[in-house]
């Protein structure tokens, strides 16, 4: 398939733009980065297959308005030309506006998804870096290596590395691994499974505890038996150790019992105490008679001294009451004239009362007047109470009712005043559209702003980059080398700088070198001659020489010997050369002289053996000095080559740049420029952008203005056609606002009138009410007074009035009865009194009778205390003498009584005096306390045995001792803490069944715990088919590499390795296969030296260009079996040279005849590139900044 | 008179498949069926129940804690105190326990499995005949040697089968309805079918189903059915529910989804209006994804992150245990068309789809793959609702989400 024609009707910053691609061969797209390039090629794929519900291409043409073109022509030649929009209904539609049915693009994209699109025939700078790093993370692993390039994936290398990691989590076969979650799910689940057999309880063991629990019951109820058993003789025991004395102590009672008994007369058991009582009683009795008598004759004698006048004590009662009565009297008597002042003041106070309402009243009258019928006075004070509020009711109600209708007259003038509404439909909706758009002056004034900015950067850039008088647009079609030119210049720089520098040096230290061995010559020649050979033999002959003779002359022992016998011919030559003969006799000299000659000897063997070094040392300067020559002369030979190449080097460097205009400074300093200018290219066309922007915004900014100014003119208002947007729509929002004031204003009065219509009619019924209860009042009024007997036309309040003071002279009226009551009671009580005092002392005190009253009633009183008191002495003496008359006849009674007694009991125990008697008692009494002290000894061995028989008791201890008691509970001491013993182990044995039992009791341990197992199953189950879909995946994958290796590798091979050596520019001649360190088949890159290497030892340029290679081969091969579809190569010549540049498009060239090639750039120099590499024929270019003069 | 008729309670029989993870209602539900059977005696009392009857599978076979009949005699002991009268008999599942055989039940009357025999409750009025199963594998019709019906009393048939054979159930003791109308019974009183069902209502023959949905076939409302019987007549029959969480299946229809969190959005709607429908029940749900849609690759491919984000969300929604996100959809894209787009990639999806064509290849290259996973895995993994990594189902499983995982890794999916 090929794109015939893209039209960028309304997309991104483009609108109707259209790109002609019909021509055969590479086109090359030359557009500003982002801006256009990238939009144009999101068009080409949006074109294709839709755009999508979020894109970002709307920043000046909004969703609806978005619209791509294209003409589209298939391998076997049918075409298809097409709109699309971004619109849910009918997005495609033919030139004729018909819609287009999605299916019929299937044709021209058999297959293809947008993702396979982007990721099989869309190729960027970001992609092949990808691809690059990916080959050399895997060191040339072939596999991974042409698999994903010709699946035009990136990062199928660590993909695959991501599943295996991704496995090994979940799995490892290993014995004993615990970590992958699968694994560590399975030991839960065994864990689980145990934890659940722990818990369980079978059946059998459920009832064989139940047996051993009933075992361990009946044996443990045996032995609490045979304890108790044991327990109980023991205590027998103890029982009878401690009663021992007591039982003994009976034994002997019981023996005087026997004796007692034969003798005595058992008499009634209290007959002794009986006897002793009356005895006593008889002298008590004796004694109290006497004492008595002594008494009452001592009393006669006090009584017979008293006298008393009886008449006047006969009278004391009424004298008494008399003196109770004096102070009522004297009270009465003082308090009656004020009384009877009252009641006539009261009376008096009635009558003037009554008299303001009914003048000339008398005071007999009074009473009857004050009683008025109690219903009439009710009524006439309710309605007194109301009258009020009805006079208050009718002027309330008339008060509202001005006021209502004053304000209805106010409202009804407001709304005459403000007359009938304007149209302001136009208005609204130019600003509301005005709205939309959002504040369009305050965005052309930030763009401006921006673009200010992005001036001012720029024009920094130019300046620091020595351009200044460069335009933008003229800078982004600068056709400034590639930055790897520039590099590759600045190594070649770099590279001959540091060779040339590396001769000079060499050739400096060789010169110093060759100086240096010249003056060591010099010196070594200056030095003195050496000795010969022969001079050293001569010297060690005479040393030799000397020798001998000397162990001559010692051997032979004598200087008897002539020294010239003992001397050979050779001997004498010898010291001949020694040349001292004389002194060949004397052994001293001998000695000296020998020393003298092994010395000389010495030194000239020193100095000949000096000297031959010195020989070889010459020797070997004269040849280094020889050689240092020869290499000078080599290097200043090289040096001056260098220096060549350095000038021929300048001259291309400055040859690249003169279509600049840039003189350029050294390639390693325009490095950094060309970063620098990259920037520089950058802001200018976000410049370009902005300053678009900026021609949009001053479209749709008069578009509003002219809208607004219309809308105006409609209603009305005049406003200056040259005034801003600002003011316009200032002056349009103003005059809506007034619109929206008026209306409301209107609105209100309307509303207003209607309430206050309302309120009038309301307030004129309450009006005609209140009037209407007024009426009624006032007949209800003249029917009160009436009843009152009160004259018409009396006003409520003199009414009120009148009723209040009849009440008061009421109230005076009772007050003045009360006091006219009390001086009665008064009068009749003083009388009372004073004849009752007369008639007293008449009879008692007749001396008194004209005296005072009360004067008279204290004497009598005085007088009548006299004789009370001896009266009273005197009773008191006759009660104390019948007391002891009372008390004589009883001591005699009882006396009487107690001889009586005596008698009775000398009969009743048969005795025949009182003598007897006591002797009998006192045999009687021994008797009885030996009995009793018996029966208290049974009674407490009852108490202390529980209740037991003494006699069993006395029976149970038999003859035994006490020795023998303690013998025997020790014994039982013993068969108790063995049978103790017994019973607890068995209670122990017995709770631990218990416990064990009461676990069985429906516990849900186990059902719990195999709930957490299968909970386990269920997570081994999930991991288990997870791990096995990743581990299948990778599984899968690598054998299809293999296979598709296997397949592939020879074809993908013939066809990559000549484009890859083509993309190195010949550094590689070729690519071969080699097992690596995993025996994995890896590439080898080999150069035209046949040198092999590593693809870890190639650059990143190269790894991204091996990727290529392998791209473009897989997509040849696939395009040789299926309908080809367009290519499309964002900017992928970032990282190439202009060699590398030109080679690459050579070859998209080459494969152009295949597919068609798309190749979008923001170089300029590409485009050039592209000239020179591509016959005319097969290449067309395009560029799409038509928004910067000069741009094309 | 009030009859609780009840069956299958399978007492610690626990639930299958529910995988713990962070925030699920575990503690709630790891003794649901004993809690059910506790909720069932509460309500018989407080209904002042005169008769329970239990028609077997009180127990699982081979299960031997002897506490879980402790449990069953502790409830029953319950009712009995309470005046319930409580009739039972032993299904397949309770033929062979060692409970059955050894626990002693507080005034119950069991069936013996010699000869059918009749209860007879003299003061209800009421007869009720039954037999218990001897041996698990019951082949025999049971109920045509039940005795005829008692004149004058009201007479229920106690029984366990499967009638003429119902879904996913063994055929035990097959009779058909005839043959149970023959006896003039009033009332049948069925168990070992799972899922209630009504069979007739002249004469009544019911199946009340199991007391609490155990595993994600078991859905819907458990319980015990209560029989009013007024003057020898029955009255009514109702469905009562007493299980602790209730198992659903929500099953999504991705057809329209475009991506997975479409799908997740309507997976969550479905789970919504599974908890509204429980009644205040943990809802125990396996959500089902099909239908044929473009999402279905990133489904499989993404599968352990939704399930994650499905079970996230299921927080929010109420008391609910996401037992299972099961991918079951087709993909609605023809891949074929790869081979020429992407050859490289089409080698790939063609060489998956020749291994679904012959599962005998898939098992015979890949089988011995897993053969390690598959001696690791315990027993009972590998059983029946297990999986077995080296079977072919298991195989042709894992390819698909294989597939899914190679094509999201190969770009072919899971871009936006």
């Amino acid at each position: 398939m090929r794109i015939q024609r893209l039209d960028l009707t309304a997309y991104g910053p483009f609108t109707g733009r259209s790109l002609d691609l019909s021509a055969p061969g590479v086109h090359v797209i030359l557009g500003v980065n982002e801006a256009g390039k990238s939009r144009a090629l999101g068009a080409i794929i949006d074109g294709l297959f839709g755009i999508p519900e979020q894109t970002s291409a709307n920043f000046v043409h909004t969703y609806d308005a978005l619209e791509i073109g294209m003409a589209l022509r298939s391998s076997d030649g049918r075409s298809l030309e097409f709109r699309r929009r971004k619109r849910r209904k009918d997005p495609l539609v033919d030139p004729g506006g018909s819609a287009v049915a999605e299916a019929a693009l299937d044709a021209f994209r058999p297959s293809v998804t947008r993702e396979a699109f982007e990721q099989m025939f869309g190729i960027d700078h970001t992609r092949l870096e990808a691809g690059g790093r990916d080959i050399l993370e895997g060191r040339g692993e072939v596999g991974a290596l042409m698999f994903g390039a010709s699946a035009g994936i990136t990062d199928l290398r660590a993909a695959l590395t991501k599943l295996d990691t991704e496995a090994a989590t979940l799995f490892s076969g290993r014995k004993g691994a615990a970590k992958p979650g699968l694994n560590a799910a399975i030991t839960r689940y065994g864990a689980a499974v145990t934890a659940t057999s722990a818990a369980s309880v079978g059946p059998e063991a459920h009832y064989r505890l139940v047996r051993e629990i009933t075992k361990l019951k009946a044996t443990e109820r045996e032995l609490r038996q045979q304890v108790e058993d044991a327990s109980r003789s023991h205590a027998e025991a103890t029982l009878l150790l401690a009663l021992l004395s007591t039982l003994r102590r009976r034994r002997e009672l019981v023996t005087a019992l026997s004796e007692l008994m034969p003798g005595a007369v058992r008499l009634r058991d209290d007959l002794p105490d009986d006897l002793a009582s009356a005895l006593s009683r008889r002298d008590e009795a004796r004694d109290a008679v006497d004492e008595i008598e002594r008494r009452i004759e001592g009393v006669n004698a006090r009584m017979a001294e008293i006298e008393v006048d009886e008449t006047l004590v006969g009278q004391e009662n009424r004298i008494s009451e008399l003196t109770a009565g004096r102070d009522y009297y004297r009270n009465a008597k003082g308090d009656r004239p004020g009384l009877a002042s009252e009641e006539a003041s009261q009376r008096q106070r009635a009558v003037e009362l009554l008299s303001r309402l009914r003048p000339g009243v008398q005071a007999e009258e009074a009473v009857e007047l004050t009683v008025l019928p109690t219903l009439a006075v009710t009524n006439a004070e309710e309605l007194a109470d109301a009258a009020n509020t009805m006079s208050k009711g009718v002027e309330s109600a008339q008060a509202a009712l001005d006021e209502s209708q004053s304000e209805l007259g106010e409202v009804l003038r407001a709304l005459a005043e403000a007359g009938e509404e304007k149209d302001s439909a136009t208005l609204k909706s130019s600003v509301a559209a005005c709205n939309k758009d959002g504040d369009l002056v305050a965005q052309r004034r930030q763009v401006a702003n921006e673009a200010r900015l992005l001036e001012t950067e720029v024009a920094e850039a130019t300046s620091s980059l020595d351009l200044v008088g460069r335009q933008p647009d003229e800078i982004l079609t600068l056709a400034v080398p590639g930055i790897e030119t520039v590099e590759g210049f600045a190594g070649r720089y770099d590279e001959l700088g540091e060779s040339t520098r590396s001769l000079e040096n060499d050739l400096k230290a060789q010169r110093a070198k060759r100086e240096q061995r010249a003056v060591d010559l010099a010196a070594l020649r200056a030095s003195a001659d050496a000795p010969s050979e022969d001079q050293l033999i001569d010297a060690r002959n005479a040393r030799e020489g000397l020798w001998k003779r000397i162990r001559r002359l010692v051997t032979d022992e004598g200087a008897n010997v002539p020294m010239a016998d003992g001397l050979d011919e050779a001997d004498t030559e010898e010291v001949e050369q020694i040349g001292n003969p004389g002194e060949v006799g004397d052994p001293n000299q001998l000695a000296g002289s020998y020393e003298g000659a092994v010395a000389d000897a010495d030194q000239l063997a020193d100095r000949l053996r000096h000297e031959a070094d010195a020989v070889a040392r010459r020797a070997q300067l004269e040849a280094e000095i020889t050689h240092s020559e020869e290499v000078i002369g080599r290097l200043s030979e090289e040096l001056n080559g260098r220096q060549s190449e350095q000038a021929e080097l300048e001259r291309e460097w400055g040859d690249l740049w003169v279509t600049t205009g840039i003189d350029p400074r050294v390639p390693a300093q325009m490095a950094l420029w060309h970063a620098r200018f990259g920037a520089l290219v950058t802001q200018c066309a976000s410049l370009g952008a902005l300053r678009d922007r900026l021609a949009a915004l001053d479209h749709d900014i008069e578009a509003n203005r002219q809208h607004l100014l219309k809308a105006l003119a409609g209603i009305g208002v005049a406003v200056d056609s040259d005034a801003p947007l600002a003011l316009v729509r200032e002056r349009a929002e103003q005059e809506l606002e007034n619109f929206a004031v008026l209306e409301e204003q209107r609105r209100q009065l309307e509303k207003d009138r209607k309430r206050l219509l309302s309120l009038v009619e309301r307030r004129g019924a309450a009006l005609t009410n209140a009037q209407t209860k007024k009426d009624e009042w006032e007949e209800a009024w003249s029917g009160a007074l009436e009843a009152l007997s009160l004259p018409k036309g009396t006003s409520p309040r003199s009414v009120k009035q009148f009723l209040v003071q009849t009440q008061e002279a009421r109230q005076a009226l009772k007050l003045a009865e009360a006091a006219a009551t009390r001086v009665g009671q008064m009068d009749d009580s003083m009388a009372s009194f004073q004849h009752e005092l007369a008639d007293v002392l008449s009879l008692v005190a007749p001396d008194l009778e004209d005296a005072e009253t009360l004067s008279a009633l204290s004497a009598l009183s005085a007088r009548l205390a006299v004789q009370t008191k001896a009266m009273t002495k005197r009773s008191t003496h006759q009660l104390e003498r019948d007391g002891y008359s009372a008390e004589l006849s009883e001591a005699r009674l009882a006396l009487t009584a107690a001889e009586g007694k005596l008698g009775d009991l000398v009969v009743e125990a048969q005795a025949a005096d009182e003598p007897e008697l006591r002797a009998r008692a006192e045999q009687f009494e021994s008797l009885r306390r030996t009995e009793g002290e018996l029966a208290a000894l049974d009674a407490d061995l009852r108490t202390s045995s529980q209740d037991r028989s003494p006699v069993e008791l006395d029976e149970g201890l038999g003859e035994a001792d006490e020795s023998a008691l303690k013998a025997q509970i020790s014994h039982f001491d013993e068969v108790q803490r063995e049978l103790i013993g017994q019973r607890e182990g068995t209670y122990t044995l017995l709770t631990e069944k218990r416990h064990e039992f009461a676990l069985m009791d429906g516990s849900a341990a186990a059902a719990v715990a195999f709930a957490e197992a299968q909970a386990e199953l269920a997570e081994i189950g999930t991991l288990t088919e997870r791990y096995m879909a990743t581990h299948l995946a990778s599984q899968l994958l690598r054998r299809q590499m293999e296979v598709f290796m296997a397949e592939q590798q020879a074809p993908l091979m013939d066809r990559a390795c000549p484009w890859f050596s083509q993309l190195t520019c010949g550094f590689f001649a070729t690519l071969e296969t080699d097992l690596g360190d995993k025996d994995e088949t890896v590439l080898i890159g080999v150069r035209p030296n046949r040198e092999r290497v590593g693809v870890e030892g190639f650059t990143g340029g190269t790894t991204d260009q091996l990727y290529l290679a392998f791209r473009l081969a897989g997509i040849s091969l696939a395009a040789e079996h299926n309908e080809p579809m367009p290519l499309v190569f964002d900017d992928i010549f970032e990282k190439f040279d202009e060699a590398r540049t030109a080679a690459a498009l050579g070859i998209l060239a080459e494969l152009s005849e295949q597919s068609q090639v798309l190749v979008f750039t923001h170089h300029r120099h590409v485009a050039e590139a592209a000239k020179g590499v591509i016959m005319p024929g097969l290449l067309t270019s395009h560029e799409l900044v038509p928004r910067y003069p000069g741009a094309g | 008179m009030k009859i609780l008729h009840a069956a299958d309670l399978h007492i610690d029989s626990p639930l299958r498949g529910l995988e713990q993870y962070d925030g699920a209602p575990w503690q709630q539900l790891r003794q649901a069926p004993r809690d059910a059977l506790s909720n069932l005696v509460n309500e018989a009392i407080d209904e002042e129940v005169d008769l329970a009857l239990f028609a077997g599978d009180i127990y699982d076979g081979n299960w031997k804690d002897f506490n879980t009949g402790l449990f069953f005699s502790s409830e029953i002991a319950r009712l009995t105190e309470a005046g319930v009268a409580v009739v039972l008999l032993a299904g397949n599942h309770d033929a062979e326990s060692k409970i059955t055989k050894r626990l002693t039940l507080p005034n119950a009357f069991r069936f013996g499995h010699d000869r059918p025999e009749t209860c007879r409750l003299e003061d209800l009025g009421v007869a009720v005949h039954g037999q218990s199963y001897s041996q698990p594998d019951v082949r025999d019709n049971l109920a045509r040697h039940y005795p005829d019906a008692e004149p004058g009393v009201f007479n229920i048939g106690l029984l366990h089968t499967a009638l003429t054979g119902r879904d996913g159930h063994e055929p035990y003791a097959p009779c058909t309805l005839e043959d149970l109308a023959n006896k003039g019974y009033d009332y049948w009183a069925l168990g070992h079918v799972h899922h209630r069902e009504v069979v007739s209502e002249n004469p009544w023959v019911v199946f009340p189903g199991n007391l609490q949905g155990r595993h994600a076939k078991e859905t819907g409302p458990k319980g015990y059915t209560l029989v009013t019987v007024e003057d020898g007549e029955v009255r009514s029959v109702e469905e009562r529910h007493v299980d602790v969480a209730r198992w659903a299946r929500c099953e999504v229809d991705a057809s329209g989804a475009g991506t997975p969190a479409d799908v997740l959005d309507l997976a969550q709607a479905e789970l919504g209006k599974a908890v509204a429908e429980a009644e205040g029940r943990i809802v125990a749900a396996r959500v089902v994804i099909v239908g044929t849609t473009d999402a279905h690759d990133a489904l499989l491919s993404d599968h352990e992150e939704l399930e994650a984000e499905l079970r996230s969300r299921s927080f929010e929604i109420g008391d609910l245990w996401v037992e299972k996100f099961q991918i079951a959809t087709k993909r609605a894209r023809d891949l074929s068309g790869l081979r020429e787009s992407v050859p490289a990639i089409g080698a790939v999806v063609d060489a998956i789809g020749a291994l679904r064509d012959q599962p005998d290849e898939l098992v015979a290259r890949y089988g011995a793959t897993f053969e390690s996973l598959r001696e690791r895995l315990p027993l009972a993994a590998r059983g029946a609702d297990g999986i077995d990594p080296t079977s072919e189902t298991a195989l042709k499983n894992a390819l698909e989400a294989a597939e899914a995982r190679l094509l999201s890794i190969m770009g072919e999916v899971g871009r936006e």
